[in-house]
């Protein structure tokens, strides 16, 4: 009988993918959605939040000589966090799928993020499974808000990039420095191959 | 009473000038380094440096690029273009009476020297060349940034010194929107209690006149470093900030500018600092640079 292997990884603190699940049972089959859905990764963190929390080191003083620090800016309170399922919809198919909450800041944002994929396997022969994944992310794109700086009479009041309004370099082209980023791997594709002997 | 002739003695063009690598050194203040680590630029500005390319005079001195036995224009042009890297340097011979040309966008002025004759005369006896006329016009009229050494005899900036002569260009600059006096340090601030730095021994003060003391900043020569000392070594250090800040704020005028490099320079980095002594403070390049507010 085809089964679907799937072994699933639940792991909490980095991020992981599913590549074989022992499943018993699928949704198409009548199995209950509940029993049918298993819970394939989990993660607090991503490579934009280290990104983001690149920003938060460093400062620097004001014409006056107030310090500035970066900290106040970047340092957020809720780090960005993602779960993923995965739906067993036949014996050699499923669905997959995830959300991630996002992060803010006062000066960045990174968008709530929504994964969608599916994972199919065949066995070419005798104790021997080869498995498909694909997944593509939606969303989940990490924004750097500028700030407005005075500099008074010498240049006015001007929106600037936050980390590099005290720079040598002119406040609007401190603005191409603003990060933009989007997740490192928005689209998956991965083969599994096991081979029991 | 007889008109004073103040005029150079030779006769030259302006001279070319390469442009000289970005390398730190150390003599440098801290506030260079940090904003040439940052990408510096420094393009859009121009700096003449008028001073002595054709005399048999010649200074020892290292700026870090090594040893060098050469004029004392060549030393302060070059001091200059280290500080400000990208801007376009002029050097400008005594033998040049005539007027400054200025060309598009901010320009700096240094003079690293002085003009003297016997004390008592009035301002308005002294006959000007072209050359220091323009100068002073273009500081009083905000037209250029002029970076004038304060003088190394010791005295105010507008005083007697033991020769019984007075710096008659420092007293026409006094009242000038855009015109900066620049005395010395013995070396580099710090606000730290113990690295506070003292005035040079030799360096002229700002005085008791608060015109003086409105447009005049001190900063760090190192001697020991470089083997130079006086105020011609500290004005192009001011004229390089100057440069850097006339980069990033593109549409101020020359006296924004003056008027920010002024307004930003610190106390707490001198020892025993008084107004007198030391003007506005020690020019600091990195508060020049920064906002006064920002959310």
């Amino acid at each position: 009988m085809n089964r679907l292997c799937l072994i699933a990884v639940c792991s909490l603190m980095f991020a992981s993918s599913a590549s074989a699940l022992e499943l018993e049972t699928s949704w198409f089959e009548g199995a209950s959605f509940l029993k049918a859905t298993h819970l394939i990764e989990m993660r607090q963190g991503s490579s934009l939040s280290r990104s983001a929390a690149s920003l938060r080191n460093g400062g620097y003083q004001l014409a006056g000589g107030e310090d500035v620090s970066m900290r106040r800016w970047y340092d957020t309170k809720w780090v960005d966090v993602g779960a993923s399922f995965m739906t067993q919809l036949t014996d050699n198919v499923g669905f997959i799928y995830g959300l991630s909450t996002g992060e803010q800041a006062q000066k960045y944002t990174i968008a709530p993020s929504l994964k969608l994929g599916l994972v199919a396997q065949f066995q070419p022969a005798t104790n021997m499974v080869v498995s498909f994944r694909a997944t593509t992310l939606l969303g989940g794109s990490l924004n750097e808000k500028s700030c407005t700086a005075d500099y008074g009479d010498i240049g006015g009041v001007q929106r600037v990039n936050c980390r590099l309004a005290a720079s040598t370099l002119a406040p609007q082209e401190t603005l191409n420095y603003l990060l933009r980023e989007r997740p490192l791997y928005r689209n998956e594709v991965s083969v599994n191959f096991k081979w029991k002997f | 009473m007889k008109a004073l002739a103040l005029a150079g003695l030779f006769s030259l063009a302006v001279l070319p000038f390469a442009t000289q690598a970005q390398t730190a050194q150390s003599w440098m203040h801290s506030d260079v380094k940090s904003a040439w680590s940052q990408g510096y630029k420094g393009q859009g500005t121009t700096i003449t440096v008028i001073d002595d390319y054709s005399s048999s005079n010649m200074l020892t001195g290292n700026f870090g690029t090594g040893t060098k036995t050469q004029r004392h224009g060549d030393f302060t042009l070059l001091e200059a273009s280290m500080v400000a890297p990208s801007a376009n340097m002029r050097a400008m011979d005594f033998s040049n009476a005539g007027a400054v040309g200025l060309s598009n966008g901010l320009n700096v002025l240094n003079a690293s020297y002085g003009m003297y004759a016997a004390n008592g005369y009035a301002n308005n006896q002294i006959g000007w060349s072209a050359r220091e006329a323009s100068m002073i016009s273009y500081a009083k009229n905000g037209t250029a940034v002029v970076v004038k050494a304060a003088g190394n005899d010791g005295v105010a900036v507008t005083g007697v010194n033991s020769a019984g002569n007075a710096d008659y260009l420092n007293r026409a600059l006094v009242g000038a929107q855009s015109a900066i006096f620049v005395g010395a340090l013995s070396r580099n601030g710090s606000n730290m209690i113990l690295s506070q730095a003292s005035l040079a021994s030799y360096s002229n003060v700002a005085g008791a006149d608060k015109a003086v003391q409105n447009n005049f900043v001190v900063v760090g020569v190192d001697s020991s470093q470089t083997r130079l000392q006086g105020t011609s070594f500290a004005a192009p250090i001011v004229s390089g900030y100057v440069a850097v800040l006339g980069s990033k704020f593109t549409q101020a005028s020359a006296t924004q500018i003056t008027n920010q490099l002024l307004n930003t320079a610190r106390t707490d980095t001198i020892a025993n600092y008084n107004a007198a002594t030391h003007g506005r403070g020690e020019a600091s390049l990195s508060r020049a640079l920064a906002p006064v507010a920002i959310r």
